[in-house]
């Protein structure tokens, strides 16, 4: 595991690498973890997914947003899904010189999902896409989040509030730019029209309704942790569900090599065998 | 404020993230003046940048001030790998920071320390700064705490005064689908590390941290639950704290990670605002004026410092 900053020198973000433990791979994943409080819960089990990807002989990195962890900023700062969006391929392009892959695939958690498939049907140099239990609808996913921090001002000792102004809106611990919340409310996750493979982890009932022919759904029996109070600070460990989803990514590029898609032309994706 | 990784330990196989003054500024000159540097320890399971960024906060704030930090994470947590090297009674936490004095030593010539440290972490900041001299300050938050008579007659009066308690209980047992329920069993913020030693044990170590020099600022939230006053402190350990080498404040109305952005921003002040007792900004200007033929004790530099 190697630990490091990346990025221009104002604006560095950190990055955990995970080199594939056997020779040299042509299989780069960069992991695209949630955003917030989420972000803090699932760190470790980020890590023990990447450890896991790194002994199937897979590069792996992850990474912090902006605002997040080590990486530089507040979330304050963070005006549009854009600038997380930017660091994604900022973390694309350091995957691919410590690899020496052309191509990658990404691997979201949460809204991490969301962003990870937004720059994947813009970014040439993503070949495939996995989605774990991602936001299907923003303003659904704000709801939720509201919620939890309603329940978390109500129960306080005594009476508090935080910061809600026009343009600032504090949510379980980050402040952020209303702004950029109005930008997550409009958004409604669509994969149908993503020309990449991808492969989908959801809890009963969660997947998306349309699934194009290149989409795999493979269902998580993990209870939803994400809306209750008192799991705001406890530690995700799904360690079935990372497994299964570490197989579901070796299986892909199993796959992905077998059609020759890694690293081809989005138009072959139309007619390739599944 | 300037970052970067410093990989230290067995192997090099432990993480932490330096942090400084901008290059360049007036604060630059005083890591030549033998400021020590913050060690910031890991909070429970939380990797280094702490609960809520708490810990990047404080580096943020502190390289402002001019003092280094570095915020690491335990071997085990985080990205450090676990030790292979222990031995049946070491104390893991207790290597994994020797470790990290000696390549903060090696990196910045560093000779003095702060450990800083959120519940476990405060736990092993204590038992750290007892055995090593090179540790001239500890704030611990939420850190050792014993129940005493008077905190069991304070929680009695206010359960009995307080609608608000029972408001909350109530609201708890009425939202339980959408909450979660909460388990009565679990251990308070105050049991997660095993305490060891009885408050007498610890009465007399805080004085030997004290009689050596030692700046200790203690800070309690009401989020630690079992500490209920400032008096608590004299309750459990017979010291009484005063505003020069022990600090003790308790903060009602907090919680224990800080999860709201002006208690975390009230906390980080506090703490930035006793650093200055080993040095302030108006202290630095003055070095700068005075001394500007002066040379700064020999850095070993990284290309950081």
């Amino acid at each position: 595991m190697l630990v490091d900053f990346f990025g221009a020198p104002t604006k560095q973000l950190l990055g955990v690498s995970y080199p594939p433990r056997g020779a040299s791979s042509d299989r780069a994943i960069l992991i695209c973890p949630p955003v917030g409080q989420e972000y803090v819960r699932t760190y470790w089990a980020l890590g023990l997914l990447g450890n896991q990807l790194a002994r199937k002989n897979i590069h792996a990195m992850r990474f912090d947003y902006r605002g997040h962890g080590d990486s530089f900023g507040i979330t304050n700062d963070v005006t549009s899904i854009e600038d997380w969006k930017t660091d994604i391929c900022s973390a694309i392009e350091k995957l691919k010189a410590d690899s020496g892959c052309r191509s990658v695939m990404l691997v979201g958690l949460r809204l991490g999902a969301c962003l990870a498939a937004e720059v994947a049907a813009e970014n040439s140099d993503v070949h495939s896409l996995v989605a774990w239990e991602p936001i299907l609808q923003g303003s659904e996913y704000l709801a939720d989040l509201r919620r939890v921090h309603q329940n978390m001002l109500d129960l306080w000792y005594e009476p508090v509030s935080t910061i809600k102004t026009e343009e600032h809106e504090e949510l379980l611990g980050s402040l952020y730019r209303t702004e950029l919340l109005s930008e997550i409310a409009r958004w409604n996750l669509q994969l149908d029209s993503l020309l990449v493979p991808q492969l989908l982890f959801c809890r009963e009932g969660k997947a998306p309704e349309s699934q194009p022919a290149w989409q795999r759904n493979l269902v998580i029996d993990d209870e939803d942790s994400w809306k209750k109070l008192i799991e705001l600070e406890v530690a995700w460990l799904r360690p079935q569900t990372t497994q299964k989803v570490v197989n579901g990514i070796v299986d892909m590029f199993e796959r992905l090599e077998a059609n020759d898609l890694l690293g081809s032309s989005r138009e072959n994706l139309v007619g390739a065998g599944s | 404020m300037r970052q970067q990784i410093l990989r230290f330990g067995p192997k090099q196989s432990l993480t932490g993230v330096l942090s400084g003054p901008e290059q360049g500024s007036v604060n630059e000159l005083t890591v030549g003046y033998n400021l020590p540097v913050a060690v910031i320890l890991n909070a429970g399971v939380v990797h280094r940048s702490g609960p809520f960024r708490l810990h990047v906060d404080l580096a943020q704030r502190l390289a402002q001030n001019g003092f280094s930090s570095l915020r690491l994470d335990l071997s085990g947590l985080g990205d450090s790998a676990t030790r292979t090297d222990l031995n049946e009674g070491d104390d893991r936490a207790h290597l994994d920071v020797q470790d990290a004095f000696a390549a903060l030593a090696d990196s910045l010539d560093a000779k003095r320390f702060v450990l800083l440290g959120l519940c476990s972490g405060a736990y092993n900041a204590h038992n750290i700064a007892l055995a090593d001299s090179r540790v001239v300050g500890n704030v611990f938050l939420d850190g050792l705490v014993f129940s005493t008579a008077g905190h069991r007659r304070r929680v009695t009066v206010h359960r009995l005064t307080s609608p608000r308690f029972w408001r909350n209980a109530t609201l708890r047992r009425l939202r339980a689908s959408e909450i979660g329920t909460f388990d009565e069993s679990a251990p308070s913020a105050a049991e997660f590390f095993e305490l060891d030693k009885p408050a007498e044990v610890v009465a007399s170590e805080i004085t030997h941290m004290l009689g050596q020099g030692q700046q200790l600022l203690y800070l309690y939230t009401q989020g630690c639950e079992e500490f209920s006053s400032r008096h608590q402190f004299e309750e459990m350990f017979g010291i009484q704290p005063n505003e020069e080498n022990l600090q003790v404040d308790y903060l009602p109305n907090f919680e224990h990670t800080f999860p709201l952005v002006y208690q975390r921003k009230f906390v980080v002040e506090r703490i930035t605002k006793w650093f200055e007792r080993f040095g302030s900004k108006r202290d630095h200007a003055t070095l700068l004026t005075e001394n500007t033929a002066a040379q700064p004790t020999k850095l070993r530099s990284n290309g950081m410092f």
